[in-house]
């Protein structure tokens, strides 16, 4: 490994490890909130759908159909609201060279990604063992969408990292600008229930297709899916692009704004 | 060896470009302290930051074939809502050291800070004093080549100071030092030679105490 990339790796590590530990620390029983806040929502949502006495999502048991909608969203939410703060909080360690500004947005992704890659197996598991039923259909393809999905996120987790540096009310307005994809990216309903009008307009939303995806690879019975791989693919790199030449173009403001204000 | 080759910095301002450097270059020389003055706002901070690479020139390049530490100084570089341990133990984590090693680390740093059981409390509640007491410890268990050190305040009370500058006589020949400040006794305490910062140009001086008289 060569040396520059071996520095990264240690110090994105350290930064991981920081991050987790930020994360935890705070409360007794740290790991068990991470999983409370999409359990219950979870839990209400297949609530909501019970008193309205229907079994079954595009032949899915709703709270399975709810779980592999809801984890994937929350780990794009969180990520990227939580990064808007991610430079501002790790201004003490930009005074050690070997740290960069891009670091401590890798370390934070990572730890977003295995908290709720936690959450889903736990829940998933959980309701399974409750004896909701599914045929598992393609682990290769799930892999391809999660690494989309970390790539899209990491994009724009970049993007909404230099805002937040540089831009203090980003931080209310960033979260009011993404609320409202809680409800138009597949997560409480499958595509194919959205009248085609409005169908082909939301299909925009590249993560609209994470949520077909996501459900098209990891239950055989779902055979409606509008997801588009290829669709995704080229939004997250494009994404990945697009924040890597914001991060670029702002890096070294970035590391020193901390000395001007 | 530590090279600067036609170095410029400059900021923006609101009444326009203010150079900080403009096309400086100067050879530092080995195994000696080096004592750079300069008035405030002359410029002193932001050399070391950028010799330390946490800042960047406009142009112009900075070589060196040694270990330099970060910048030591009042800002610190330590995370507030966490212990004096776990911010050690995190940059020696960044730095990519072992973990019996660092577990010697936090020994030592532990035992030549002097803080007692505050360095298993968070930071934010350090004095001024304190934190760089903890600074200076954790750079002195790095073995750097050059210790970039801003101002006084960078080595604590009258005591601790006394112990740094021992510390500094003992690494004599391995560990030397770039001081920067506005103060003449405190160089002359700590410096052999002396380079001072005027209307954005540096002066080399071989011996401090001519260094010193011109700055003054």
């Amino acid at each position: 490994m060569s040396h520059a990339w071996k520095t990264q790796k240690n110090v994105v590590f350290a930064l991981y490890i920081r991050e987790l530990k930020a994360r935890f620390s705070h409360f007794r029983l740290g790991y068990i909130w991470a999983i409370a806040e999409p359990l219950a929502m979870v839990a209400l949502l297949s609530i909501i759908r019970m008193a309205l006495g229907k079994k079954d999502i595009a032949g899915i048991s709703y709270p399975l159909f709810f779980a592999t909608g809801i984890i994937p969203y929350y780990f794009f939410q969180t990520s990227v609201t939580q990064l808007l703060s991610v430079i501002e909080s790790n201004m003490p360690l930009m005074n050690y060279r070997i740290v960069k500004p891009i670091d401590p947005v890798i370390a934070k992704i990572i730890l977003e990604f295995l908290i709720y890659m936690g959450t889903g197996v736990l829940i998933v598991g959980g309701l399974v063992f409750l004896g909701f039923g599914f045929t598992w259909n393609n682990t290769l393809g799930l892999i391809l969408v999660m690494a989309c999905l970390i790539s899209f996120t990491l994009g724009i987790g970049l993007i909404t990292s230099v805002i937040g540096a540089f831009l203090h009310e980003s931080k209310k307005i960033v979260p009011i600008i993404i609320r409202p994809f809680f409800f138009i990216s597949g997560i409480f309903f499958p595509a194919t229930m959205i009248p085609t009008i409005y169908r082909d307009k939301l299909l925009w939303n590249p993560l609209l297709h994470v949520s077909e995806l996501t459900r098209r690879c990891i239950f055989e019975e779902f055979t409606v899916s509008h997801g588009n791989i290829m669709y995704l693919f080229f939004c997250s790199i494009t994404s990945l692009g697009l924040g890597l030449c914001v991060y670029r173009v702002s890096r070294l403001k970035l590391s020193t704004s901390g000395n001007i204000r | 060896m530590l090279i600067i080759k036609n170095l410029s910095k400059s900021y923006r301002t609101k009444s326009g470009r203010h150079y900080v450097f403009r096309n400086v270059s100067i050879e530092f020389p080995e195994n000696s302290n080096i004592g750079i003055l300069g008035r405030n706002g002359s410029g002193k901070s932001t050399l070391l930051r950028i010799l330390g690479g946490i800042d960047y020139p406009d142009s112009g390049t900075i070589s060196c074939d040694k270990t330099i530490s970060w910048p030591l100084g009042l800002r610190g570089g330590f995370v507030k809502n966490i212990s004096g341990r776990d911010n050690c133990q995190m940059i020696c984590n960044l730095y990519g050291i072992e973990r019996h090693a660092i577990k010697r680390k936090l020994e030592y740093i532990k035992e030549i800070c002097g803080i007692g059981k505050y360095f298993d409390e968070p930071v934010k509640y350090y004095s001024s004093g304190m934190a760089s007491r903890l600074g200076f410890s954790l750079s002195m268990a790095f073995d750097f080549d050059i210790l970039l050190m801003d101002e006084i305040t960078s080595v604590g009370d009258q005591d601790f100071r006394k112990k740094a500058k021992q510390m500094i006589e003992e690494k004599r020949g391995t560990t030397n030092i770039i001081f920067v400040s506005h103060s003449a006794s405190t160089v002359r305490e700590f410096c052999d030679v002396g380079i001072v910062i005027k209307k954005g140009e540096l002066y080399y001086y071989e011996d401090i105490e001519k260094a010193i008289s011109t700055y003054e």
